[in-house]
């Protein structure tokens, strides 16, 4: 099959805010960089999609010190240190930044005093609210892309990172818009595909965030960290399904008079958390609103309900002000009266983020030269759960940080062409799979029985009869469905079924690795949390789950100590 | 209910005329017509081709015309009977999918000097300078407004359209040394409101960005 080849210094797989902030520095120092995302927004992904703040240490009372101490807490101490310490002591500088690329952030909310919600397990209120919510990140780096001359192409869709000498040097993939095979061929290659929100049923991401970069990543044979690590928020849109797992946020949103009942009318935050309530930190609520639904206490349109009658007008304001697509959909889809907080409404937990991922260090480098990873498909950082109002600050200090440093590499490193065995044999297999002509299983079947065994079995709440049943459902698609993946039409140009195809492959896979690391961890720990083992236990668990492929391309699994 | 839906197709590898297909299907009512259109992809036609990501109103992708008005296909409920076009004035790859990249690249290639930024933490800024900019920088990028401007269909290599202006209004509103012949590029502008009415983002193209270009008036900021 034919292919056509490019050359750059850097390559960058991700459209969200992370492939943008590492594609920076290096462009603007001469480097050429090319950026492909599966997207056709210079900025999209999870980033687009942040409704919250980004959290530094902006008051003058808090300290990094605080900061960091918060972060690892949140983390139940499984976070890499080194970490979370750049995390915390980069947090402001990374933000300020910024406006360094060329736009302005929403300059009053920079103020201190302007910084005035405190999120749950935070010490010190520290969330920069914008006005734009994400967008005016987006559209500032958009932009700052374009001036810089990165050499940005849309719409590409990656399948298999390419290798040679034991290094990574590229990757292979296609172009959605033609359907031509490419090969990119680069000195250092970063991951920055984000997270796996879209292999569950109900997600706060866009559909794009399959965590190919995961599955990329294992392919190429590095380790993956604390893969049973998943975050999920309490509040999300019920309905209708267009608007199902859309992120509102958690009680703490509409102030501390706020209830939740379930479908009986109950209080049902007493036989969870009788102390906090609903306030409890947010991966205790999730769990309980999921337990309600799924046990049959949910309402009618298997939701609970949340009351927030009682809320607090100043947070009113910030919310009519500082989230207007999150106001706006809720008068889209519970009217006037409910955006304005005088009913109750329903509500369901949501998938939101993930914590673990490929292992860095503090330059973001991975186990395998060349290769580099920053964003949420990196993992280490959040430990066993992530903050709220932290992921943005993650990517735009590390995004930063590698940005800063990917040039020493890529100076005093050569070019290695890919090996063509293995460029030919990653072609091949895609182009086996979309030619096959017989009726078999289209991609998009396979893509929601995935989601659906990961929302069920691997959710907020697991145990080990559903998790093995799970993993079992997820192993017979692999074995049975993927081999009979086939498209529905083959015609070159704009064929999603064919991205469809690639995440597909790639899903199952990060799938079946979150499945073992989640039955792996006996324990409950940040947002992993087993019915059949509902406490931490620190004596065996205070270490991170470590994936890799054994020599015979199987799963092995075993621990680290986390150092504390 | 029961949706009617008219589909614009158009594959130029095979294609010599566009035609419509036309397709019925039962879906929930108060669903968008995003969802209407995977459903025909998934149920009945996978040749059909359009453009989404985020399908949550936030990324501004899958811009397209539901009888003949403009609008993100996640943010308009279904109708009984639509007929889909892809945005009106912009290249076709392929069916309902215009090509983004071509449009943008053509903003910049009229005027190259819109992306010279000189912005910088260091530079004051009024309260009401910044009101302004959050609101020019409120954009999806989704091109509607591109679609709609009839100046921009008529004279499409001297008039960098709605979008471009957005983003010289932004330069304007920090930079108050602009040159003239970019505000020269405004006076193309016919202010008929067309891009402001079909915004999503509800963005006042003649009251925030494009007055300010044509007034005279400095923006009162300064350096330092």
């Amino acid at each position: 099959m034919k292919f056509t080849k490019h050359i750059s210094d850097i390559l960058i797989i991700g459209g969200g805010g992370a492939a943008a902030m590492a594609a920076l520095p290096p462009s603007r120092r001469g480097a050429k960089v090319t950026l492909i995302s599966k997207e056709s927004s210079f900025v999209g992904g999870a980033t687009i999609m942040a409704a919250g703040g980004t959290c530094a240490v902006f008051k003058p009372n808090d300290s990094f010190e605080t900061f960091y101490n918060d972060i690892m807490r949140g983390g139940g101490y499984l976070n890499n240190p080194r970490l979370a310490r750049i995390l915390a002591e980069r947090s402001k500088q990374a933000i300020l930044k910024l406006e360094d690329y060329g736009f302005f952030l929403d300059r009053k909310s920079l103020d201190p005093s302007q910084i005035i919600r405190k999120g749950e397990g935070h010490s010190f209120p520290r969330g920069y609210l914008d006005r734009r919510e994400a967008l005016g990140f987006c559209h500032g780096l958009s932009k700052a892309l374009v001036r810089s001359r990165v050499d940005f192409r849309p719409e590409i869709v990656a399948y298999r990172l390419l290798s040679n000498h034991g290094k990574v040097v590229g990757a292979m993939g296609f172009s959605l818009v033609t359907g031509d095979y490419l090969v990119f061929n680069a000195k250092a290659v970063i991951m920055a595909t984000g997270g796996l929100g879209a292999l569950y049923k109900i997600t706060t991401n866009s559909g794009t965030l399959t965590g190919d970069g995961y599955a990329m990543a294992w392919d190429a044979g590095t380790e993956l960290v604390d893969m049973e690590m998943v975050q999920f928020l309490p509040l999300a849109f019920p309905y209708p399904k267009s608007r199902e797992g859309l992120n509102i946020g958690m009680c703490s949103f509409f102030g501390s008079g706020t209830k939740l009942y379930n479908g009986l009318g109950e209080r049902y935050m007493v036989k969870y958390d009788p102390k906090r309530m609903e306030f409890a930190t947010r991966d205790v609520v999730a769990r309980a609103n999921f337990t309600e639904i799924k046990e049959g206490r949910g309402t009618k349109s298997g939701a609970i309900v949340v009351d927030p009658r009682e809320h607090d007008p100043g947070l009113l304001k910030i919310y009519k002000s500082y989230h207007p697509h999150i106001y706006s959909m809720f008068k889209e889809v519970f009217g006037e009266c409910i955006a304005n907080w005088q009913e109750p409404f329903e509500a369901i937990p949501s998938q939101h983020f993930f914590m673990g991922g490929i292992p860095i260090n503090e330059k973001c480098e991975t186990s395998i030269p060349g290769l580099f990873a920053v964003g949420e498909v990196a993992g280490g950082i959040h430990g066993a759960n992530r903050l709220s109002g932290c992921a943005l600050t993650e990517i735009f200090v590390f995004g930063d940080l590698l940005g800063e440093n990917v040039m020493n590499w890529v100076e005093k490193g050569d070019l290695i062409p890919p090996r063509e065995s293995e460029v030919q044999e990653a072609i091949d297999q895609l182009e086996e799979i979309f030619s096959r002509q017989q009726e078999g299983v289209r991609p998009y079947k396979i893509k929601q029985a995935i989601k659906n065994i990961m929302w069920d079995c691997f959710g907020p709440s697991r145990d080990e009869e559903g998790m093995k049943k799970g993993l079992a459902g997820l192993k017979h698609i692999q074995e049975n469905e993927i081999p009979k993946l086939a498209l529905g039409s083959h015609q070159a140009r704009y064929n999603r079924e064919k991205m469809e195809t690639v995440e597909a492959c790639l899903m199952i896979k990060t799938a079946i690795l979150v499945a073992t690391a989640a039955l792996y961890r006996t324990e409950s720990r940040g947002s992993h949390y087993r019915t059949d083992f509902p406490a931490s236990d620190d004596k065996h668990w205070l270490r991170n789950t470590v994936l890799r492929k054994s020599t015979e391309g199987e799963v092995d699994i075993s621990y680290r100590q986390a150092s504390i | 209910m029961r949706v009617k839906l008219s589909i614009y197709r158009f594959d130029p590898d095979s294609n010599k005329q566009p035609r419509y297909d036309t397709f019925e299907i039962d879906t929930d009512s108060g669903e968008t017509v995003l969802s209407a259109l995977i459903k025909v992809n998934e149920d009945y036609d996978s040749s059909l081709s359009f453009r989404f990501a985020c399908g949550k109103v936030k990324c501004g992708e899958c811009s397209i015309m539901v009888n003949k008005t403009p609008c993100l296909a996640c943010n308009r409920k279904i109708e009984p009977e639509m007929i889909i076009d892809p945005l009106p004035n912009l290249p076709v790859i392929k069916d309902l999918v215009i090509d983004r990249n071509k449009a943008i690249n053509k903003i910049v290639e009229l005027a190259p000097s819109l992306l010279e930024s000189k912005v910088d933490r260091t530079m004051t800024l009024e309260s009401h300078i910044i009101d302004t900019y959050i609101k020019l920088t409120s954009c999806f990028e989704c091109l509607i407004c591109q679609s709609v401007c009839h100046v921009l269909k008529d004279k499409p290599d001297q008039f960098i359209g709605p979008l471009g202006l957005l983003w010289l209004a932004q330069t304007a509103l920090t930079d108050a040394n602009i040159g003239k012949e970019m505000r020269d590029v405004a006076q193309i502008c016919e202010s008929c409101g067309m891009c402001w009415r079909a915004c999503p983002s509800e963005i006042n193209f003649l009251e925030d960005a494009i007055k300010g270009l044509l007034s005279e008036q400095k923006p009162d900021n300064n350096r330092g």
